[in-house]
């Protein structure tokens, strides 16, 4: 929502400068401090001034005023890179558009930064980090941002619009009416803008996630808790079964390596049947959050572990796949057995192939051979036809 | 319809006000515009617009696009009009109303002088010339060049989308409407890193140069800057006889 060019006296349009001023001289330090360790930043900046100004640019259908109204495009700025700088890049955003589109103008350019820079950029970028605090998803965080952002614009707009033309009569009186008077319009093109917001950010991020990370828009964790949500739903009924029946319950405070340690205790006794209960033990606690809502120490050490986008915990599956009973076959179970009970134990086996990676080692030799002898042959065995000389 | 209005085809062309210096045309456009919004009655920014629909139209713009570029103002105006009327009474809320939208068409006619008569790249060459920080000048000539890039880009989604039935419905237009706006971050992104890719081949170092360097002012400027300067007078004059007279 633009105040256009002539409407606020040149005393207000001062005072509406000076208040915008010291936010763009912010962001200029910040950008030159920036610039110094990426230097690619100059351009992303500029294109986000592009970027602002195109979505502005569009239109977009209002239901009730039967009317076409314009998204403020701040709140995607504010999301993708600090309010700080979307102020700044709003700022040229508006240049652009008053020098072109004649929406806004040349003494009202403060009053405009102030209403769709400053109080868009801040509301958008507050709501959406305290939404993403909640962990929220992203589609709220984005959607209340969106709106914020509109919403912020537009009262502020009615404020500046108040305190310039009120005259002899008192100013909140006429910000109520010019409130009111844009209510119809711009009630719903919040809730729009709030959808659309919503969508770009949903729609980024499914396609182009690594853009939000570099951003700084999501943290790379948000891969690894997904992860961890689908596997602990899917181990947590194990885990009620077999624990249920085995009575060892994992206690609350327990670290991982006491589960582990428990779990080895039972595994040598019994083992066929206490291995699925270790199993389920480790998986639900390694991969289950704690009464706090926090993940087990183990999966989350350190920080910058948390941080690994789709960190899957290996030293945790090869503990598993350790644990795992060896499930016996026929040869053991009924020949070997039978052979036993007539006086005819099994002799100690002349290689053992279960030593080492013994057994590893001869199936790569033997692929490398097969390989081999395939690759050699591949015109034999896929191009040439019988009766065929080419 | 956006890309008539939004093009800087009319200030590419060669005539006698595109050829002024852009220093002596900001200036000029600025003190005018102060004086159209600071006078106390309707008159004198009614001039002022009359006189610059007269150069717009003498300089060959269309009349279609003056009225596209005043629609958006006037919608905000009539707003404002009506309002002025609920607030303030018929008799005092007619005169008020009248005033702004004076003012408004006055300044925003001026506005589009400039922009009708000036690329914005010179304009910002200019502001660099005021002093305005080379940062902010920097991203302001990319965002610029790039705007017609991406609006192009988001022109050409939104065709397919609608080829594809996208905005036959609200609930539709909405997802349509946010993978558009998403796919344009997209194109943003990936765009602002070849950008900087090429501009590094060309020896960029995190700030560019003005090799434009400062044109010397010409006769032709400086007769231009005695007009200005002679018409900013005559407001000035005329501005204060209205306000005698009232």
């Amino acid at each position: 929502m633009h105040i256009s060019e002539g409407i606020l006296p040149l005393w207000w349009a001062g005072i509406w400068s000076a208040l915008a001023a010291p936010f763009l001289i912010k962001g200029i330090f910040d950008i030159k401090k920036k610039v110094k360790l990426t230097p690619s930043f100059k351009p992303l900046l500029g294109l986000m001034g592009a970027l602002v100004f195109v979505i502005s640019c569009m239109p977009v259908p209002v239901p009730t005023a039967g009317t076409c109204s314009h998204p403020a495009g701040t709140g995607i700025s504010a999301i993708l890179i600090g309010p700080i700088m979307s102020i700044f890049v709003t700022s040229i955003a508006l240049l652009i558009q008053a020098l072109f589109l004649a929406h806004g103008g040349l003494t009202t350019w403060g009053a405009d930064i102030v209403s769709m820079g400053i109080a868009g950029s801040f509301a958008a970028f507050i709501a959406f980090k305290i939404l993403r605090k909640f962990k929220l998803p992203l589609f709220f965080c984005g959607f209340a941002a969106g709106l914020l952002a509109d919403w912020a614009t537009y009262i502020t707009t009615s404020l500046e619009l108040a305190s310039a033309l009120h005259g002899s009569k008192p100013m909140l009186a006429l910000f109520y009416t010019v409130l009111i008077a844009f209510i119809p319009t711009q009630l719903p093109l919040g809730i729009l803008e709030g959808f659309l917001t919503g969508g770009m950010i949903v729609f980024v991020y499914k396609r182009r996630p690594e853009i939000l990370v570099s951003l700084g828009v999501v943290k790379k964790s948000i891969g690894v808790l997904f992860i961890c949500l689908l596997l602990c739903a899917n181990s947590q009924p194990a885990f009620a079964l077999n624990l249920n029946r085995r009575g060892h319950f994992p206690r609350i405070g327990d670290t991982f390596q006491q589960v582990v340690n428990a779990s080895r205790k039972v595994s040598p006794q019994d083992s066929k049947e206490s291995a699925p209960a270790s199993i389920a033990v480790l998986s639900s606690r390694a991969l289950s959050p704690n009464r706090r809502g926090h993940f087990p120490s183990a999966l989350s050490r350190s920080p910058e572990k948390e941080s690994v986008p789709y960190d899957i915990p290996y030293d945790r599956v090869l503990l598993l796949v350790e644990l795992l009973p060896k499930w016996s076959g026929v040869d053991e179970s009924v020949v070997e057995k039978i052979s036993a009970e007539h006086g005819r134990p099994a002799w100690t086996p002349f290689i053992n192939t279960d030593q080492g990676d013994l057994l590893l080692f001869v199936f790569l030799l033997a692929g490398a051979a097969g390989g081999f002898v395939m690759g050699y042959n591949f015109r034999k065995l896929f191009t040439e036809k019988k009766g065929h000389n080419c | 319809m956006l890309n008539e209005v939004f093009s800087d085809h009319f200030a590419q062309k060669v005539n006698y006000l595109t050829e002024v210096d852009a220093r002596a045309k900001a200036l000029f456009i600025a003190a005018a515009i102060m004086i159209v919004v600071s006078s106390r009655n309707a008159y004198l920014p009614l001039i002022v617009f009359f006189s610059s629909l007269v150069i717009l139209l003498g300089i060959g713009i269309p009349p279609k696009i003056i009225l596209l570029r005043l629609a958006v103002p006037l919608g905000v105006v009539g707003a404002i009009f009506i309002m002025q009327i609920f607030f303030y009474g018929m008799a005092d809320g007619l005169a008020a109303g009248f005033l702004i939208v004076a003012r408004v068409l006055g300044a925003v006619s001026l506005i589009i002088c400039l922009s009708m008569t000036t690329p914005v790249n010179k304009l910002l060459h200019a502001a660099r010339w005021f002093q305005v920080p080379n940062t902010w000048v920097e991203i302001a000539m990319l965002s610029y060049r790039y705007s017609f890039v991406l609006l192009e880009d988001a022109v050409t989604i939104r065709n397919a989308q609608r080829a594809r039935l996208g905005y036959s419905s609200l609930g539709r237009s909405l997802k349509s409407f946010g993978e558009l706006m998403g796919s344009t971050v997209i194109r943003a992104y990936d765009r602002s890193i070849a950008v900087y890719e090429s501009m590094l081949l060309r020896g960029y170092d995190g700030s560019t140069r003005n090799i434009s360097g400062e044109k010397e002012f010409s006769f032709k400027d400086t007769a231009a800057v005695i007009i200005f300067i002679i018409i900013l007078g005559a407001l000035l004059i005329l501005n204060s006889l209205f306000l005698s007279s009232f």
